[in-house]
């Protein structure tokens, strides 16, 4: 059977590729990073409380983080089956069961992150329990998430459908599988390190605080976890398949630029947080994250190379609901920006915590 | 076709879906309502002062957190999750067309998600105007996000204008969009209300409590005139088809809009009794049933709108099982597999037949259907033959319009018809064997002499009388044969006679005992209102008697003789022989004697489709099961309690409700005639076969038990199509009389049959069963044969029948000619002189009578003049 014949045929789209390509890219990166704090702030505190060490107050706010990942995570799922649908929804049935999983897993998660917000600082195990349960299964939806974004590149695997149309497949024989999971875990506790590096700078900067433990301890499991990162990297890149693999080492001056400025800004990053320069860190982070995002996609392009691309797809144009989309998110923005300055000031009087 | 289809059909993919839907749904009207709820309540605190309301706001609110920022939220992500996977063209439609209007749902998603957060977390520790001015942004975006939700929800129903011009707006702006705005903003006032009380009844004090309880039930209560209003404009926006899916022309929808009907009046009723002092625990009983009546309620009106656009899933723009309109005619031609991407067999062929039944299964009707759980196909297929299922593809999706019409080719059709009936219900494919048939010598009454005064003439009234044996389940025609006779006096001059003599009839012994076979005489109270002695029929007449005179047609006849096609062996024989004796009025001299068959059958091939086996000697006869799924079929198609009617004993005759002139019943004006009724819905499940449609249900099959059309014009290779037209003509005819009588209903019948005989369906002049039917003379123009086609030329009444017509002289046609389908020369396949035998007995000659010149059977001389008709002495 050719490979081809599965690809399904698309349907239209109303304004350019590039306009949901660079939604998708933007989008993402912010979905990225809240789940970055999301995962790995909760492994960190779960780590901190089966070491017997205190539980860091702004961990309670993981009910929060969560919702706010979900939301921020509509977005790219949206963009990403407006450009890659076909291709989605077709690996999505293959691991049916896992995937739609995702959803009573993450119900489950929500309420056990609700179960330990609600008793962190309270005594005996079930806090821990709480946030144990919370972190594998937020570990697992990643697998799952995992095993669909890289099956969604592969269509020649697809012919597994026949022999197992239940959606009980899982694509663990796809090489780059484990060391882009991990490159996303070990992302997180760099991110979430970081993330809890500028909390404590901002409650410093506002409140005349010195938690420069916090701030340090912080920085360091960011240093720590980007060189793991690095190691993980390489693996990828060498389990890659050839073709695309040498793209990013001179076979493609993009690609090639690109991750090279990734990297470079990481090594870079890993100095200043050992340095303990939590603003540069930060900057230099974001940065890497953007850039990996971008990394992220031409692997993505690579791999579909001659199967599909999004500048395939018709274009039937209608303008109109772009800009109002665009009206809709400045004044959503605007209106949000507004209520947050006011609980901010109303935080400030109080000294304490932005979030619960 | 487009997408993998994910397999799991016992559970069915559309179940997941309804499950989450109904859920979230339930949660997210919740979270705009109860949005409203909360800042409306915490403006009674603080203008009220009561910080006990207060704390309850803030009590509600953290509930109100967990339950619709938690579940809520995570479902409705859910939704997207669950609808991809079951049904990924629909999702990539709604995705495709509608991304900006999901894009700012979500930037009112996230507002409402950050105002919330805000909310509750900061509720006493803002400024009372901000809290309320956060409170109120949240309703607002909660709201918001269901404005645009809405418009993507109704545009699968009521798409418009979005049909022809795919503008964005068009489709957004669809005419169920405010409508259905309006309802399920009342929706999620009365939930905002419902959860109220479910914290209410769980508040401390018994003043707080008190207070509470009756606030949230005007909530609960005063939205449902908001919900009347919305409801009927709702409806009233709702396309013709899919209203009568909720009209419950679709039997699917029954269960869910009584659980919306009745879920609307407990909901009423609870909230009322919430008015009440009652008890603390009955009060918390009483709400918690309202919360468990309230997802049923929400779920029976999710599930109606659902089962509302089938059979589409944008509604005429996408099948469910996500074929385009546009695409069926080219699967119709090209086939179904060679088009679709996700299927190993591109084509039926003899190895993979099998297979490709199954993918095909897979592709067109799993999407709904399950297999043993929710909408069961093995349930609705069950009832069917292979060659039933097929019938049923061909028909499906034309009178009942909520299922899509089967797309592909024929060899596709048939393979997965026999891929349900063969490999789902292990039925092994049945060929109807050709019946052997012992022709038998037959004698011919004693001939006529010289010295003979008087010819008489015998013939039945149609040639073939089909009749019922299914009794205790319902009865369409019963036993009942007409056999006439014209005496003829015979001289240079003869006369018809029809004074002074008596005319006798008998059937044959070994038919004597018609009780012992057919359950007509047990039954007969239920279905025609009268008891009879066996084997009494129903006009009276017995197996043997007297017949009447009937000045008119210058004829005797007996109507109504309850002779059977069962000999008291038990045999099937279809054409008894009734004797006839004529004899003076005074003397009781005989005058004349002769015979002639009465033939009558009850192979009728309802079982071809409807499976069961034949009642008698594997031949012929209705059987239980046969009548039992037919009646099944007819109470799920038109809302009717046959089949339990009948299995509590009171069987139907048909003709009660359905006008019959074969029996003389008037039925219900309302309701199609019975032969408009039969032939227009079963045309639109036999198209295209020509003259095997007909052989499938009557007994004309050329290898069958009866072999009906045994006269001159079947010898000559004409069959039923020449005359009555095609079944979809023959339909059409019957249907355009009665829409000339005002019948709308035939409208579903007639919407999907293409003419055969004639370019369109327009051509076709209706008609009357048993009064306008095909006219001789239409091909035998001045009595010459032109051409082979009597269709749409009908008979002005039943006074210009072939049967009931006669020549100047007032001798009838069919005296000379035999009966209706049974035209001289017959070969009768149970010996075949048994239809000659006038003809034999008067002129020697198996032909018409007065054939050949033979003028002297009744002249007494040759004759050179055409006294009867012309060209009638034409070799």
């Amino acid at each position: 059977m050719e490979v081809g014949q599965l690809v399904p045929t698309a349907d239209s789209i109303p304004v350019a590729w590039g306009w949901f390509k660079f939604l998708l890219l933007l989008t993402f990166a912010l979905h990225l990073l809240l789940m970055n704090l999301m995962l790995g702030g909760s492994l960190l505190t779960f780590a901190e409380r089966v070491r017997g060490r205190a539980t860091p107050p702004e961990s309670r706010s993981l009910p929060t983080l969560i919702a706010l990942t979900i939301s921020l995570g509509v977005p790219p799922l949206l963009f990403l089956q407006v450009l890659f649908g076909t291709l989605l929804y077709s690996s999505s049935v293959l691991i049916a069961v896992y995937w739609i999983s995702v959803i009573p897993i993450l119900i489950a998660a929500y309420y056990a992150a609700h179960g330990f917000a609600g008793r962190a600082n309270g005594g005996g195990p079930w806090p821990t329990v709480w946030l144990g349960l919370s972190s594998v299964l937020l570990l697992a939806i990643g697998f799952v998430l995992s095993n669909n974004m890289t099956l969604m590149l592969r269509p020649e695997r697809w012919t597994v459908y026949f022999d197992r149309p239940d959606g009980t497949f899982l694509n663990l024989s796809e090489p780059t599988l484990i060391p882009r999971y991990l490159h996303f875990v070990v992302a997180s506790l760099a991110i979430a390190g970081l993330g809890r590096a500028v909390y404590h700078a901002v409650l410093d900067r506002r409140n005349g605080t010195a938690h420069t433990d916090e701030i340090r301890s912080g920085l360091r499991v960011f240093a720590l976890a980007t060189m793991i990162q690095m190691v993980i990297g390489v693996l990828f890149w060498v389990l890659l398949p050839g073709r695309i693999g040498a793209l990013f080492l001179g076979g493609s001056v993009v690609h090639s630029v690109h991750l090279w400025v990734g990297i470079v800004l990481a090594a870079v990053a890993i100095v200043t947080a050992l340095r303990a320069r939590v603003w540069a860190t930060t900057v230099l982070a974001l940065g890497v994250v953007v850039v990996m995002v971008l990394v992220r996609d031409l692997v993505r392009t690579a791999y579909l190379a001659g199967v599909f691309h999004p500048r395939d797809l018709t274009v039937v144009p209608q303008m109109s609901p772009m800009i109002l989309f665009f009206v809709s998110l400045v004044a959503v923005a605007g209106i949000l920006v507004y209520v947050l300055r006011q609980a901010w000031r109303a935080k400030g009087t109080e000294k304490r915590e932005v979030l619960p | 076709m487009n997408y993998p289809f994910w397999q799991i059909p016992t559970i069915g993919g559309s179940l997941l879906i309804a499950i989450i839907a109904v859920v979230h749904v339930y949660v997210a009207h919740l979270a705009v309502g109860g949005g409203l709820f909360l800042v409306w309540t915490e403006r009674k605190a603080r203008r009220e002062n009561d910080g006990e309301l207060l704390a309850y706001v803030k009590r509600h609110t953290h509930f109100f957190l967990l339950l619709s920022m938690v579940f809520g939220a995570v479902t409705g992500v859910g939704i997207w999750f669950i609808i991809s996977l079951v049904h990924p063209a629909g999702t990539s439609a709604l995705i495709h067309n509608f991304v900006f209007a999901w894009a700012i749902e979500w930037t009112f998603f996230f507002g409402e998600i950050v105002a919330l957060l805000l909310y509750y977390y900061l509720f006493d520790k803002l400024a009372p105007r901000t809290h309320m001015i956060i409170g109120w942004l949240y309703f607002a975006f909660a709201w918001l996000s269901l404005f645009v939700i809405n418009g993507i929800l109704t545009f699968m129903l009521t798409p418009g204008a979005w049909l022809e011009t795919g503008n964005f707006w068009h489709g957004f702006f669809n005419p169920g969009f405010f409508p259905s705005l309006v309802f399920r903003t009342a929706i999620a006032l009365i939930l905002a209300g419902l959860f109220g009380l479910v914290t209410a009844v769980f508040s401390g004090s018994g003043r707080l409590r008190a207070s509470l309880v009756r606030y949230c039930a005007r909530w609960l209560l005063l939205p449902f005139a908001l919900l009347l209003v919305g409801g009927a404009w709702y409806l009233h926006a709702t396309p013709e088809g899919a209203l009568g899916n909720i009209l419950q022309r679709n039997p699917e929808v029954v269960p869910f809009s009584r659980a919306f009907l009745w879920g609307s009046g407990l909901l009423f009723l609870g909230g009322l009794l919430s008015l009440l002092r009652l008890p603390r625990g009955l009060h918390r009983g009483v709400v918690a049933l309202l919360v468990v009546i309230g997802l049923v309620w929400m779920g029976g009106f999710e599930y109606m709108r659902e089962i509302a656009r089938k059979p589409y899933v944008i509604y005429g723009h996408l099948y469910s099982n996500s074929v385009t309109p546009q695409a069926a005619a080219e699967l119709r031609k090209r086939g179904f597999l060679s088009a679709a991407r996700w299927v190993e067999n591109r084509a039926v062929d003899a190895e993979n037949r099998r297979d490709a039944g199954r993918e095909l299964l897979t592709h067109q009707c799993l999407i709904c259907h399950t297999l043993g759980g929710y909408n069961d196909l093995l349930a609705r297929t069950r009832d069917f033959t292979a060659f039933g299922m097929t019938a049923q593809l061909s028909g499906q999706g034309k009178i009942n319009t909520y299922m899509p019409p089967f797309f592909g080719n024929q060899e596709e059709k048939e393979a997965l018809a026999a891929y349900i009936v063969a490999e789902l219900h292990g039925t092994p494919p049945e060929e109807e064997a050709p019946v052997r048939i012992r022709p038998e010598e037959v004698r011919i009454p004693r001939p006529v002499s010289g010295e003979d005064e008087y010819v008489l003439l015998a013939w039945n009234g149609i040639g073939m009388r089909c009749m019922t044996d299914s009794d205790p389940w319902f009865v369409i025609l019963p036993p009942a044969n007409t056999v006439w006779v014209q005496l003829i006096r015979r001289g240079p001059v003869p006369k018809i006679v029809t004074a002074d003599v008596e005319i006798s009839y008998r059937v044959q012994s070994g038919h004597r005992n018609p009780q012992r076979h057919v359950p007509f005489w047990d039954h007969a109270q239920q279905n025609f209102g009268v008891t009879l002695e066996p084997p009494t029929g129903l006009a009276g007449a017995g197996l043997s008697g007297t017949m009447s005179a009937d000045e008119k047609h210058g004829a005797f006849v007996v109507r109504g003789i309850p002779v059977v096609p069962y000999r008291d062996d038990g045999t099937f024989h279809p054409y008894p022989l009734v004797t006839l004796e004529a004899r003076d009025s005074d003397s009781g001299k005989l005058l004349a004697e002769t015979r002639a068959v009465a033939p009558t059958s009850t192979e009728l091939g309802c079982r071809n489709c409807h499976a069961g086996e034949w009642r008698k000697s594997g031949v012929a006869g209705l059987g239980d099961v046969t009548a039992q799924n037919i009646l099944r079929a007819h109470d799920r198609m038109n809302r009717t309690q046959l089949l339990a009617e009948a299995e509590a004993g009171h069987p139907k005759l048909c003709a009660s409700c359905h006008r019959d002139d074969a029996v003389g019943a008037r039925g219900d004006p309302q309701l199609l005639s019975l032969s408009a009724a039969m032939h227009g819905f079963h045309a639109n499940h036999l198209p295209e076969m020509g003259a095997d449609a007909c052989r499938a249900c009557h007994p004309s099959r050329a290898d069958g038990a009866t072999r009906c059309l045994r006269g001159r014009h079947g010898e000559a290779g004409i069959t039923c199509v020449e005359c009555h037209g095609a079944i979809e003509d023959h339909a059409l005819s019957l249907l355009r009389h009665e829409r000339e009588a005002g019948k709308t209903s035939v409208q579903r019948l007639m919407a999907n049959l293409e003419p055969q005989q004639v370019a369109t369906a327009e051509e076709i002049a209706g008609r009357l069963p048993w009064a306008n039917e095909p006219d001789c003379l239409t091909c035998h123009v001045r009595f010459s044969l032109e051409g082979v086609d009597a269709f749409n030329h009908w008979t002005p009444h039943g006074d210009a029948l072939y049967r009931n017509r006669s020549d100047c002289r007032g001798l009838m046609c069919a005296a000379c000619h035999g009966s209706p389908h049974a035209i001289y020369p017959t070969v009768n396949p149970y010996g075949a002189d048994r239809d000659n035998l006038q003809p034999l007995q008067y002129q020697g000659i198996a032909g018409s009578i007065g054939t050949e010149a033979r003028c002297e059977v009744c002249h007494v001389r040759p004759m050179s003049a055409e006294g009867h008709h012309p060209r009638m002495l034409r070799r």
